[in-house]
């Protein structure tokens, strides 16, 4: 998938010594709501084998021409409707942060659910005092529908989420020309 | 893991599955009138399987399940899945399988022995819960045990040809002590 800036592919075993060394840094996942923690490197490999058989997710890695910096997922919903999904994950190491790649890679990661496969109305969940985060996916149209208190635990105290939902009606009004594919006739 | 025996008024009580009770949700899930507002009917019902779940249930560090009883009679299921130990929560469910009991109050007993049970002995500091906005049964038994709304996913929810809001509710242990406070 390319973006404008960077491009989302396939993860090899080379990039999970990154994950390693990103995920050994509490300062680096402190705002995910799914944190990961530090692994081995079996564990590793063992987690890209269970990615590569989760027909419900879908893994990438973000490069920025030949350098990797980070990567980002999305998962369909459980089936309370079909075409409901969700980010599952977005990661940026910190060098890539605060340039606009994440929102650049979000957008091919939209694209690709909406476009290639379909989908419909996305979910989002993050802690509420995730200021960037927030602010990227208010850019993209999503709205809030829900605040939950005391959600996440880290340094010493508790923290509140923030959910929100982006329909692909507005995605399209947004973002016009973000297609995966022009639109072609026959022939 | 299994829940332990917990009396309640008015001879509901919530008692640790047995294989038996396990396999009765096969016949619930089978109902759309049970299951409108509950999660995926389909599944591998086979003995086999239900033996197999049964056996991960109650090893399942993270889960806590009870089986319903009217007056020792099993008549639904209620539990705590996804517990994080670190955020001290997990998010709680209930479905009450035998039509006969439901609109008595059964829901509502479950659900603040199982509420009591969360903060008094697993020392969890927040439970959660999604619940389709029309199921007000299942909305006030969780309401009436002090669960609050944290917010609502407008048509979340498809059966048939309807879209249903969903609830998103939420029971901070601060809350559960004021109220156990009186």
């Amino acid at each position: 998938m390319r973006g404008k800036r960077v491009t989302l592919r396939m993860t090899t075993e080379t990039d999970l010594a990154d994950h390693l060394r990103w995920h050994a840094d509490p300062a680096l996942t402190a705002w995910m709501p799914e944190r990961p923690g530090p692994q081995s490197l079996d564990q590793r490999k063992e987690w890209l084998t269970d990615v590569g058989k989760d027909e419900m997710r879908t893994h990438f890695e973000i490069a920025e021409g030949e350098t990797h910096v980070g990567y980002c997922a999305f998962a369909l919903e459980r089936p309370r409707i079909a075409g409901d999904w969700s980010i599952a994950t977005l990661f940026l190491a910190p060098a890539a942060r605060g340039r606009g790649l994440g929102t650049d890679a979000v957008l091919a990661l939209h694209r690709f659910a909406i476009d290639y496969h379909g989908l419909r109305r996305a979910y989002a969940w993050l802690y509420r005092d995730d200021v960037a985060g927030r602010r990227l996916l208010a850019a993209l149209g999503y709205v809030e529908y829900a605040h939950g208190h005391d959600v996440f635990y880290r340094e010493g105290r508790y923290w509140d989420d923030w959910r929100g939902y982006l329909e692909v009606s507005e995605f399209r009004q947004r973002f016009p020309d973000e297609r995966e594919y022009p639109e072609r006739g026959p022939g | 893991m299994l829940g332990p025996l917990l009396r309640g008024a008015s001879g509901v009580s919530l008692a640790p599955p047995t294989p038996e009770d396990h396999r009765l949700y096969r016949a619930w899930a089978a109902q759309p009138e049970i299951t409108y507002f509950w999660g995926p009917r389909g599944g591998n019902w086979t003995d086999t399987d239900l033996e197999e779940r049964y056996k991960k249930l109650a090893s399942d560090p993270n889960g806590v399940q009870w089986t319903i009883q009217v007056d020792g009679r099993s008549v639904g299921l209620t539990g705590i899945d996804g517990i994080d130990w670190i955020r001290r929560q997990g998010e709680s469910y209930i479905l009450v399988g035998d039509l006969a009991v439901q609109r008595r109050g059964v829901a509502s007993e479950a659900v603040r022995l199982r509420t009591d049970f969360a903060f008094r002995e697993l020392n969890l500091h927040r439970v959660y819960n999604w619940i389709v906005l029309d199921n007000i049964g299942s909305r006030r038994a969780n309401e009436k045990a002090g669960y609050v709304q944290q917010g609502i996913a407008p048509n979340g929810f498809r059966r048939g040809v309807r879209l249903h809001d969903e609830w998103l509710g939420e029971l901070l242990r601060e809350s559960w002590e004021r109220r156990a406070k009186g």
